[in-house]
This record gives structure tokens, sequence and C-alpha cells, in this order.
């Protein structure tokens, strides 16, 4: 079977393929529906090389001792493929691609790679609403992440959206204004 | 605008100068809102955009908030366009540089202590006075203005209580009047942030921060962190919460109002 190599390909060359996915064309899910339909034939080749010869290099997974590797220690890393063992495997761990920047923001692929296969294949997609996690891990000096409290204080006036005149007798600043004084 | 304005003048002034004052405050505003609304067909604003008006012959004021705005624009790599919607509306500077007017007139009249809000932004300088009748509880002492940042899902309560003798604080959210902040990339809503508050000494500029953050969506926080001589704060769609290390926050809120 040549499907699953297609789409690991197109995982890390196809960036034009996965912003596709993400809006919706190809729906992510697919891809690691596809690679994982196949559980009996580990990935073959590197990405990026897709094995050409037709012969699997192993036949099993489990029953193979050449591509049976111990669990390494998951490490981030932005070009999956290039240390990938020669025997044609996976290494085991999760495998972060390349921030790509995109019309719609930021895109950046992780897959995670188990007895030399991709079992998931997850796009973080930020730009929109998701950005947070990378914020907090740039641990901006001036950034300050909180619990969003909600409380009811002694105030003089308070900021926010523009409301309409109807809506500012409704809300808090009239209460504020009309107590105060 | 079409927006609620509340003024409170502090101090010890006669009652009779801070009448003067406030019509002088609410005449300038509404003059305001006569030549710049995109609401009114016959404004500044809108004969500009139609291009019945031409630039040389636009008021000292326009041309004040053209170069603002421009200004804005650079500063904000676009993010802050006033042709986002595809006509000129500088209103996301607009209402913020009005009132730092009037409060800088304020200032030069005598009343040192007052407090703007002009549908969420607002000034303050000097000192809060004690309200009347009750407060001889407290001896008459002046206090620093508070200013709450509305919390965006409940109208009732605030995320932040922000305090100062001079304090600009601009708020632009998706909350009031929904997605009404254009993403000028794509021309579409901004998604991504629902509420972005700047602090700093001038209301024009904290109104267009703030107004660019928004429309920059979550990409905003990284922007705000890098923002000079500001404070700031935004909360998520996610509702989750930022600010900034030096937002002049009120740690402990401690005379709570009772509801």
């Amino acid at each position: 079977m040549r499907r699953p190599a297609a789409v690991v390909v197109g995982v890390f060359l196809g960036t034009v393929l996965l912003v596709g996915a993400k809006l919706g064309t190809r729906p992510p899910l697919d891809l690691g529906a596809a690679v994982s339909s196949t559980p009996d034939e580990p990935v073959p080749g590197t990405p990026g090389e897709p094995s050409a010869s037709g012969s699997p290099r192993t036949a099993d997974p489990s029953g193979s001792p050449t591509t049976r590797r111990s669990p390494a220690k998951p490490t981030k890393r932005s070009t999956p493929g290039s240390d990938a063992p020669a025997d044609g495997g996976l290494r085991t761990g999760s495998f972060a691609g390349g921030t790509v920047q995109y019309k719609y923001g930021t895109l950046r692929i992780t897959i995670t790679v188990s007895d030399g296969r991709i079992t998931d294949v997850r796009a973080s997609h930020h730009g929109n609403t998701r950005v947070s996690e990378e914020i907090n891990a740039e641990a901006l000096p001036k950034l300050r992440k909180e619990a969003l409290a909600a409380q009811s204080a002694r105030i003089a006036t308070v900021s926010g959206a523009t409301y309409t005149s109807q809506a500012y007798r409704t809300s808090l600043p009239s209460a504020i204004d009309t107590a105060g004084g | 605008m079409g927006t609620a304005v509340s003024l409170h003048i502090a101090g010890s002034l006669p009652a009779s100068a801070v009448e003067t004052l406030a019509e002088r405050t609410f005449g300038w505003l509404r003059d305001v809102d006569q030549r710049f609304s995109t609401y009114r067909h016959d404004s500044e604003v809108n004969r500009l955009d139609r291009r019945e008006l031409r630039y040389p012959d636009c008021s000292g004021d326009l041309r004040t908030v053209l170069e603002a705005c421009a200004d804005l624009w650079h500063a904000t790599d676009g993010w802050f366009d006033p042709h986002a919607t595809g006509r000129f509306d500088p209103s996301g500077y607009v209402k913020g540089w009005a009132v730092q007017v009037a409060s800088d007139r304020l200032l030069e009249s005598g009343a040192a202590d007052h407090c703007i809000n002009a549908g969420g932004d607002v000034r303050v300088r000097g000192v809060a006075s004690v309200a009347s009748g009750s407060d001889v509880t407290t001896g008459g002492r002046p206090s620093r203005w508070r200013v709450g940042i509305r919390h965006p899902w409940q109208s009732e309560r605030v995320s932040w209580v922000l305090a100062g003798a001079d304090l600009a604080v601009a708020t632009s959210g998706s909350y009031e009047r929904g997605r009404h902040v254009v993403d000028p990339f794509r021309r579409e809503p901004a998604t991504g942030l629902c509420s972005v508050t700047v602090v700093g000494a001038d209301l024009g500029l904290a109104d267009g921060y703030a107004t660019a953050a928004l429309a920059m969506g979550a990409a905003g926080l990284r922007w705000l962190a890098g923002l000079a001589g500001h404070e700031w704060a935004a909360i998520t769609d996610d509702g989750e919460a930022y600010r900034s290390a030096g937002l002049p926050v009120v740690e402990r809120v401690d005379d709570q109002r009772g509801g």
C-alpha cells in the first residue's frame, strides 16, 4: 500500500494540502484515519522519501526486531524526517514540524509516532483563538496570565466596549454613577 | 456616536463653575459628534468620505484626526485602519481623542480632579472626591480614582480594578455590539480576543491601540506585550485573561459593595 506514504509526504511537504485540510476540503481526521487504518504496515521510508522499491522493508513491526525500537524520549524537532533510522522506521515520540506562516496565521503540525507508525497528526493553528499556549511558553516578561475575575467593587466608573445608551442604563456604570453621585 | 457620557468633576470648585465646565464639556462632545459621526449624513467625516470636502478645506480638528489616524496606521503595522470597513471611519480614534481634549481643557480650566467616561473610554485625573452626603464617614479624605474594566460576559462585574491619578483607559470589545472591529487584512470581523484594554496617558492613542489589538486577534497579545509606554489587559474568546505586569491594578478590593 502506497497511500500512507503519500499522506505522510503530504504532511511534511504539502503545506497547501494541510491548509486545505484546515479549511475543510480535506478534514485532518482523514490523515490520521488513513495512517492508522493500516496498522500492520509501518510507514515506509523517511518522510519526504517515498519508497519506490515496492517491497515493504518490514512486514510487521511487531515481528521484526529491526523496526522495534526502545521508546525514545519525545523530542521536538523541526525536521522530523532527517534523523529517521536508516531502516526506514520512524522514531517513537512526538515531533513538531516547523511553523508555517500563511494567510490566516501560523500553522504547526505535530505527529505522534509509536512503533514506527504515525498514530496521530495534529495541526495547531495559531492566529485565531488557540495562541495562548504558545504565548505562555514564550514566557514574555511583561505578560501575565491570570484567572478571569468577576468582582463587584467600589469604583468610580467602568471601562468597557462601547455600549448603546440603552445598554448603559442597564449596566454597571449607570449604577455606579447613580450611587456615586 | 450615540453613546452615553458621564462626567464627574471632583474637588472644591463652586457649583456654578462646575456647571459651566460641564456644559462646555458636553458642548464639545456634541460638537465632535456632529462633525465626526459616520451616522450623520452631513458630518464633516461623511462629506470627506464622499469627496465633497477636500483636505485643505477640512477643519483643523479633522486634519488633526487624519494625521493621528495615519500615525496609528504606521504604529500598528496597518492593524489600525480607518478604512478597514471599506470607507473612511476614524471612530476607533475619535471618541478617545475627543475625551482627551475635553479632559485637557478641564485641567486647563482648573478642574484638576475629574473623570470622564464616554461609552466605556475613560479619562481620570487627580483624585476622586468623596461623594456627597454620607461620606463624612471617610472624613472627607481624597481617594484615588478607581476604574473597573468590565467583565465581558457579566455586565455587572469587573475583571480588574485600576487606580491612579492620571489614567487614560480605553477598551475595545466584541461583547457589546458584536464583532464590529474588522480585521483590515482579511476584511472580516476580528476574532480571538473579546476584550482589549489599553492604559496610557493619551486616550486617543489608547483607543487606537486597543482597536488595533482586537483586530489582530490572539496575535494581539504578543503585540501588546511589546507596546512601549502603555499597560494593557486582554481577554481571549476562550475566557483567558492576560495583562501587562505594570498594569495599575488594585490587588485587594476590600470595600465591596453589596450586589
